[in-house]
């Protein structure tokens, strides 16, 4: 592939899928197009925004689970860590998507936290997953992360220009078994974004899928439509959810929607089977089905890179 | 129909101990109480629907490899995370319909009928 711009708007073409060995691809969107571009090409390039991915993606870690599927989570997290610490280049911050831990208990907060501290990124934001919270209140998991929000579990913050909007989903679910956010929320995230001109570069994180993607399955937010109508004005948006322990993404517009791979198990596709529970693979296979995700953001032009890499 | 079985063979092999049926009187013998289950199985509540007797206990088993919960209305019962092989139980003392879900995947529901 002839050198060039990762950035350069007028590289267009069929998108070509293509493999790098076993760290993956990087997709560039440019103006609803997506371009593959050499991980290593992007990684070597000198000089701040272009070639440092921005943050890493990583979810659904489940520490606490230890059944068939993977009795060893808390060393595939290890090895996803040791991972991301070898990457070329390092990311900024840090995005947990949720299901930190397996079963809401303390002693599985304080190992999760223990391991997470071994990366050498330091800042990390957090939303829960409804694992997270299965006590109700979710008092463990405020007690630990709920400072960022107030314990409301929603919050946003600014870093390199990219404004990042935490918002939570598992609280109140609806009766079709979707996620949420609630009218409450829903009024907090249309006046976070008033005034923010269209040209800010928007990252959105929650647990449950912020698309309908499998409602029998519950994988979907009920009320995420509201939450998207007040997104859709800005000219890059970054939807970044888990759950689902694999990935799915779509691109609609300005606005790219990815769920990302757990490290602790992977799940069924949707509807195979009878329900989203933990897939047992063979041994061989489960670390190609478990890794992290790292995502750049470009101002200029506006674009979004999305890299998923996987443990094996 | 599984309650109704588990009330009538409860009471045979009691012998002297009186198994009282006066709901409006309240008086129960502590050691005669039914015992019912709820097996969560492939993502749901089997059965889905049960009755019982007021004062009687349910008892809820997860046999799937997936964390469920059981969450009934609010303030009158809810389990923890229940992980494959755990257990919940709850004892009815009103009657009522008491609809419950799982609160992880809350397309689960299913109703306790308290007589």
């Amino acid at each position: 592939m002839p050198p060039a711009s990762p950035f350069d708007p007028s590289r267009r073409g069929a998108l070509k899928c293509l493999a790098f060995g076993g760290v993956g691809t990087l997709f560039v969107l440019s103006a609803g197009v997506l371009t593959p571009v050499d991980l290593a090409l992007a990684a070597s390039r000198e000089g701040g925004a272009h070639g440092i991915p921005l943050f890493l993606q990583i979810s659904d870690t489940h520490i606490g689970f230890d059944k068939p599927a993977n009795p060893d989570v808390a060393g595939t997290l290890g090895r996803t860590i040791e991972l991301v610490n070898a990457m070329p280049a390092r990311p900024a911050l840090t995005i947990h998507t949720g299901d930190i831990t397996h079963l809401s208990k303390a002693d599985e907060f304080d190992t999760a936290a223990q391991l997470l501290s071994g990366l050498n990124i330091t800042e990390m934001h957090t939303v829960p997953g409804e694992h997270d919270v299965t006590d109700g209140p979710g008092a463990e998991y405020f007690a630990r992360f709920g400072k960022a929000s107030a314990n409301k579990g929603y919050y946003s913050f600014d870093h390199a220009g990219v404004h990042f909007i935490a918002m939570i989903n598992v609280m109140n679910f609806k009766p079709n078994g979707l996620g949420a956010f609630g009218d409450e929320q829903l009024a907090w995230l249309a006046n976070d974004l008033k005034g923010r001109s269209a040209s800010t570069p928007i990252v959105v994180f929650a647990h449950m899928p912020m698309w309908t993607i499998f409602e029998p399955w519950g994988w979907g937010t009920g009320d995420a439509d509201q939450a998207m109508s007040h997104l859709r004005r800005f000219g890059s948006v970054t939807v970044l959810n888990g759950h689902i322990h694999q990935i799915v993404q779509k691109v609609e517009g300005s606005i790219t929607f990815h769920t990302a791979r757990s490290t602790a198990y992977p799940q069924a596709v949707a509807g195979v089977g009878p329900g989203p529970g933990p897939l047992k693979v063979p041994a061989d296979q489960l670390p190609r089905m478990l890794g992290v995700s790292s995502v750049k953001i470009a101002r200029h032009p506006l674009m979004t890179g999305i890299t998923d890499t996987t443990l094996a | 129909m599984f309650a109704t079985t588990l009330r009538h063979a409860f009471a045979v092999p009691l012998g002297a101990a009186m198994l009282m049926t006066a709901p409006a009187s309240g008086l129960f013998a502590a050691h005669a109480q039914a015992m019912s289950t709820v097996l969560i199985k492939d993502f749901a509540f089997s059965p889905a629907a049960l009755t019982i007797k007021a004062g009687a206990t349910v008892t809820w088993k997860n046999t799937d490899d997936e964390t469920h919960t059981v969450v009934g209305p609010p303030g009158v019962f809810r389990s923890s995370g229940l992980d494959q092989g755990d257990t919940y139980k709850f004892k009815f003392d009103r009657p009522g319909v008491y609809a419950y879900i799982c609160s992880m995947h809350p397309h689960m529901k299913a109703t306790i009928v308290v007589q």
